[in-house]
């Protein structure tokens, strides 16, 4: 008979009871040891489950721009597309067929096929197309998107931007295309205040990085860098550029500077140097120096003026009074006239100024004004010191006072070094009664998001080196510079405006040692002006540092292109009205175009040409005017276009070089063609070619640019007689 | 059951209402720690309460049935029990048949279910062990003729889910074999030589493959292997400090927002510390520890050796895994992949636990029949002349 129930059984059931309860136990402790501890083999899980719930999502700032006084934009912050292309099979959307792939691409992108195969055809998940596949703008992410291909993507990524290319550009300086780093410039100088501050937003996120809904965001907000606006007057700039790249091509100077600035305020209306760069192909940067405010250098016979005024403010200059001039032997050195030392004999203070005399300079100081008082006056006006203008790395003047001789060749310019803008800055206390201003070029700094200026610049007079009345004395001296017959500075003379202005030709140190370089052109060409001259309101600093000239060529060709170009677009966008005293002939009056249909031709192109239009005969051997334009009845100014039409059977194709565009349409619709036109600016290319017979032909085609502006038959044709008429230009001898 | 005892059920309420409120607060639990999952996944916040619902139904009825099968009738049926767990095993390793989760073949699909086949084997391995161990107590110290034999199916059976793999299943049914041995009176240098063996193949088993060498290093080092191994019971920590004492409220967990893996299936505990705080698991652990006591308390009340050492058994098994499972979870014990029973999500697991915790229910109320019976004997009715006491002296 088997035992029912060994009695072990109840035990060792009981055994295992207590047991089972007490590992219950330990379980049930262990959870709320961790519970209560938060921590588990020295782990604290609080900041643990907080830092894997948190996630930190930035919010992206955009950079300040820059802006010019209107509020034009010259550096913003812009949306830029680079392209990623999925390869791997194994997304839904990836690039099944590079070759077609990279052919649609090749239509958009800046790459050929083959090159964009190679990278589409790479054994890799995903790819970059390379330069070509970055910095794309939104046109041409639309065009790729349309091609409609698989597995191309885009990545967003803000870029820095500059619309006008070169453009002030060692003003601006730059910022790399991703704004992590400004490198140069006021870009680099005001980047506290340019950029921006990324936000960011902390929230908790489920396992799958998603936001919990409930949860409490902290957000940091982002803040956009401030705007800076500038006194540069876009227009203005866009003049210097435009005749800077004119003369760059024309003269292959070494170096090209100029700066405008409001006479009454001291701002900086333009400023550029060349070489200069596009700001947006920074990798091509050749020279990261703004001269104007960064190179100092003898500046010769600009400095002549500030000497000038000193002699006038102390009462030593006396215009009448005489001197023999050619060369003078003072201190163991002699001072030649720069027309080979042979001078104009026994001559006037005033002419010696007008045909910047070193003679009459160094005699000025030497033998009547004091060479302690000239320091004196070069330390007031400045040129001792930086100016102090907000752009960065500006250098000061060096005056040379070592020598007893240093005095005397500093008193016309050589010898002592100062910047442009020094000139400029000491050039606002002629313009403006004695009072200097202080130049600057940041107008305001303003808070993008509370629209508030945080910074300011009104127009300060830092000092009066020379009194009112001797100032205005030196510009009444100055302007006669310009307009006497024996001015250095009549190349300078602009129509319409009384200029004030004295001319420099500098010398340039030999590089190794001694002396001063020499040879046709080796010199810096410059001019510094100002307009009116009753009142000015323009100060124009132009220097031509080594032109490439002819031996008959004037050196100061290329930097009176500059100037005039600048100086007469400078007044017209300032609205200041041509001087109605002014000696230039030049006044143009508007007619109404009478009808001479059935003229007698020769007589009609003779009556136009006298009033000072530009005739165009279309058929030569025409006795009589069949049509005319423009029409009968409007409007018509000197200058402008006439075209006559005659009726000769066979009429030919005129020589259309130099027209505009206006010109070439109105010939057009007199002959009935159709014209197009690619390019802008005045004709330099055309068909039918010149004297073809026009025949039959029913279009024209012109091709137009902007670059030979000053050819000889251009519209602004005012024959260049008088510039090419002019005197010896080398100033100094050794 | 018969005449005047008609209406008598014989029910240990303890144990019943445990059960029932422990099966209802995890339905609550899975509700909460699925219906985001839900959502997602399936488009519906109640896709994991619905079915579980029904599994409860079901269970719920099969543990009625059970409550009323008298478990003796097993002992008539233990070759069937054993063919069938054996075909099942077998079954759920054949290709196309075996159903396939996280490179483990752990299910087979019967009538759009899923079935997991060595779930149903823990419970048919306890019938079987009980049944065998009860018979042979009269030399139950006897190595080679007494205790041996039935382990040797348990090996087999062992090594059978263990190639699904499911280390976890196989080795509780193996603990639950040698508690079992223990308790029919087994002797201690017979238990501990084998459990010592059993104990060093188990181990070298599970640090052998470098997987399962990487569960437990990751339990050891979770933090350290957080990428990978530690992951899981990183996130079950930080959903206990969440929590912390009081808890962050029903519903409130977040790491069941797709931190926490398993979070309504293996790792639900770890929600229910993280909404519920010591209450909850305090709660938890106070139903489970009244069903360990109630069940060992029927196993030690029973007086025949088969009902006493089938109550061990499901009691053990129940025991283990809530060891396991809570372990993995807090981190005492590696994680073995075993739920929680009445709480995690799983048909398989609630309708076993149901099952058994039927038969639990019909020993237990088989016993206090008798002790009724017995109490009323002394008073009335002489011992021998129940009728019930020659059905299990009938084997003489």
């Amino acid at each position: 008979m088997e035992q029912i129930k060994n009695t072990r059984i109840t035990k060792r059931g009981l055994f295992f009871l207590v047991l089972f309860l007490f590992i219950m136990a330990v379980l049930f402790s262990r959870f709320v040891y961790i519970q209560a501890a938060k921590e588990v083999q020295d782990e604290n899980l609080q900041s643990l489950l907080e830092e894997r719930w948190s996630q930190t999502r930035e919010l992206d700032a955009s950079r300040g721009g820059i802006f010019d006084r209107d509020g034009e934009v010259l550096a913003e912050q812009i949306p830029s597309y680079s392209i990623y292309a999925v390869l791997d099979d194994e997304y839904d959307n990836y690039v099944a067929d590079p070759a077609s792939s990279a052919e649609a691409l090749s239509a958009v992108l800046d790459a050929d096929a083959s090159t964009l195969e190679g990278y589409l055809s790479r054994d890799a998940e995903q790819v970059e197309l390379g330069p070509a596949g970055n910095n794309l703008n939104y046109e041409e992410r639309r065009e790729i998107e349309e091609l409609d291909l698989g597995g191309i993507f885009f990545r967003e990524d803000p870029r820095r931007y500059y619309p006008n290319q070169t453009f002030a550009s060692h003003v601006i300086g730059y910022t790399e295309r991703d704004m992590e780093k400004a490198r140069m410039g006021l870009e680099q100088m005001l980047d506290d205040e340019l950029r921006e501050e990324d936000g960011s937003v902390r929230y908790k996120q489920d396992g799958r990085q998603r936001p919990l809904v409930n949860a409490d965001q902290i957000i940091d907000e982002p803040k956009d860098g401030s705007d800076v606006y500038l006194t540069i007057d876009s227009r203005i700039q866009m003049a210097i550029e435009q005749t800077m790249n004119q003369v760059d091509d024309e003269y292959a100077p070494e170096r090209l500077m100029a700066v405008v600035a409001s006479a009454e305020t001291g701002e900086i209306l333009g400023m550029s140097n060349r070489p200069s760069f596009n700001p947006n192909e920074y990798e091509n940067i050749e020279n990261y120096t703004n001269f104007n405010v960064s190179h100092s250098f003898e500046p010769g016979s600009t400095l002549k003026a500030f000497t000038l005024a000193g002699a006038i403010d102390n009462g030593s200059f006396d215009a009448d009074a005489e001197f023999e001039s050619g060369s003078y032997d003072i201190l163991d050195a002699t001072i030649h006239d720069h027309n080979n030392g042979e001078g104009w004999g026994e001559i006037s203070y005033l002419e010696g100024v007008q045909r910047s005399s070193n003679v009459g300079f160094a005699k000025l100081v030497m033998d009547r004004m004091g060479e302690e008082r000239m320091y004196d006056y070069l330390t007031d006006f400045g040129f001792r010191d930086p100016t102090g203008i907000d752009l960065p790395n500006e250098a000061g003047g060096l005056i040379a006072e070592q020598y007893p001789v240093d005095a005397v060749v500093t008193a016309f310019g050589q010898g002592s070094a100062v910047t442009p803008i020094q000139q400029v800055q000491a050039a606002t206390a002629l313009a403006n009664d004695g009072e200097m201003m202080q130049p600057y070029i940041v107008d305001r700094v303003v808070d993008s998001e509370t629209n508030e200026e945080t910074l300011k610049n009104e127009p300060e007079a830092k000092a009066k080196p020379i009194s009112a009345e001797a100032a205005e004395e030196t510009m009444d001296i100055l302007e006669t510079v310009v307009s006497a017959d024996e001015g250095t500075g009549r190349p300078f003379a602009i129509d319409g405006f009384e200029i004030a202005g004295k001319t420099g030709t500098a010398q340039i140190p030999n590089e190794s040692g001694g002396g001063y370089m020499t040879g046709d052109g080796n010199n810096i060409y410059s001019f510094l002006g100002m307009a009116p001259a009753k009142d000015p309101e323009v100060i124009v600093y132009v220097a031509v540092d080594r032109p490439e000239i002819e031996n008959d060529q004037s050196g100061n060709e290329a930097s009176s292109m500059i100037f005039r170009q600048v100086m007469e677009q400078s007044l017209q966008y300032l609205n200041i009205e041509p001087d109605e005293e002014s000696e230039a002939p030049t006044v143009q009056e508007e007619e109404e175009m009478p009808d001479v249909s059935g003229e007698d031709t020769k007589e009609t192109v003779e009556s136009f040409e006298e009033r000072g239009y530009n005739v165009a005969v279309i058929g030569e051997e025409g006795t009589a005017v069949k049509n005319q334009a423009p029409e009968a009845g409007t409007e018509v100014v000197q200058g402008e276009h006439i075209l006559l039409l005659t009726d000769d059977d066979d009429p030919q194709m005129p020589d259309i070089t130099g027209w505009s565009s206006r010109t070439v349409f109105m010939l057009g619709d007199l002959m009935e063609m159709e014209v197009e036109i690619d390019g802008n600016g005045y004709a330099v290319e055309q068909t039918p070619e010149p004297g073809n017979s026009i025949g039959d032909a029913s279009k024209m085609n012109a091709r137009l640019t902007l670059e030979d502006e000053e050819d000889d038959e251009s519209e602004d044709d005012d024959d260049n007689g008088n510039e090419d008429n002019e005197d010896d230009e080398d100033f100094f001898m050794d | 059951m018969e005449g005047s005892e008609k209406r008598k059920l014989y029910i240990d309420w303890y144990l019943l209402t445990a059960i029932a409120v422990l099966s209802i607060f995890g339905l609550i639990m899975i509700y909460s720690a699925s219906y985001v999952r839900g959502y997602e996944q399936f488009g519906n916040m109640t896709h994991f309460f619905d079915r579980q619902l029904i599994w409860l139904f079901l269970s719920t009825l099969m543990l009625i049935f059970f409550m009323f099968f008298p478990y003796r009738h097993y002992s008539k049926m233990i070759k069937f029990i054993l063919i069938g767990s054996f075909a099942m095993l077998v079954l759920v390793l054949m290709p196309g048949i075996g159903y396939e989760v996280n490179h483990a073949t752990r299910w087979v699909t019967v009538g759009g279910f899923q079935i997991q086949p060595s779930e149903f084997v823990k419970i048919s391995m306890i019938i079987y062990i009980a049944y065998v161990y009860s018979r042979k107590q009269a030399y139950i110290d006897k190595f080679v003729s007494g205790l041996l034999p039935p382990l040797i199916i348990v090996v087999l059976m062992f090594a059978l889910i263990l190639m699904q793999p499911d280390l976890g299943t196989a080795t509780s049914i193996v603990l639950v074999a040698g508690m079992l041995a223990f308790c029919s009176g087994a002797r201690f240098f017979h238990i501990f030589s084998l459990g010592g063996l059993a104990g060093y193949a188990i181990y070298h088993y599970a640090t052998s493959a470098p997987y399962r060498m990487n569960r437990i290093t990751g339990h050891m080092n979770p933090f350290e292997m957080e990428a990978d191994h530690g992951y899981q019971l990183v996130q079950s920590y930080i959903a206990i400090a969440h929590g912390g004492m009081s808890g962050a409220g029903i519903g409130q967990s977040v790491q069941k927002l797709f931190y926490l893996p398993e979070a309504h299936t293996d790792f639900i505990l770890a929600i229910v510390s993280e909404e519920l705080g010591v209450i909850g698991i305090g709660f938890v652990f106070l139903l489970i520890s009244v069903i360990i006591f109630r069940g060992i308390l029927v196993g030690m009340r029973c007086r025949d050796a088969f009902g006493s050492l089938l109550a061990y058994g499901i009691v053990f098994q129940l025991a283990i895994q809530i060891v396991f499972n809570a372990g993995a979870v807090n981190g005492l014990l590696p994680i073995t992949g075993i739920p929680f029973p009445f709480l995690s999500y799983g048909g398989s697991s609630i309708m076993v636990t149901f099952i058994s915790m039927g038969i639990l229910i019909n020993i237990s109320r088989r016993t206090e029949k008798d002790r009724q019976e017995r109490r009323g004997e002394t008073e009335s009715v002489p011992v021998y002349e129940n009728e019930n006491r020659s059905f299990y002296a009938g084997s003489k």
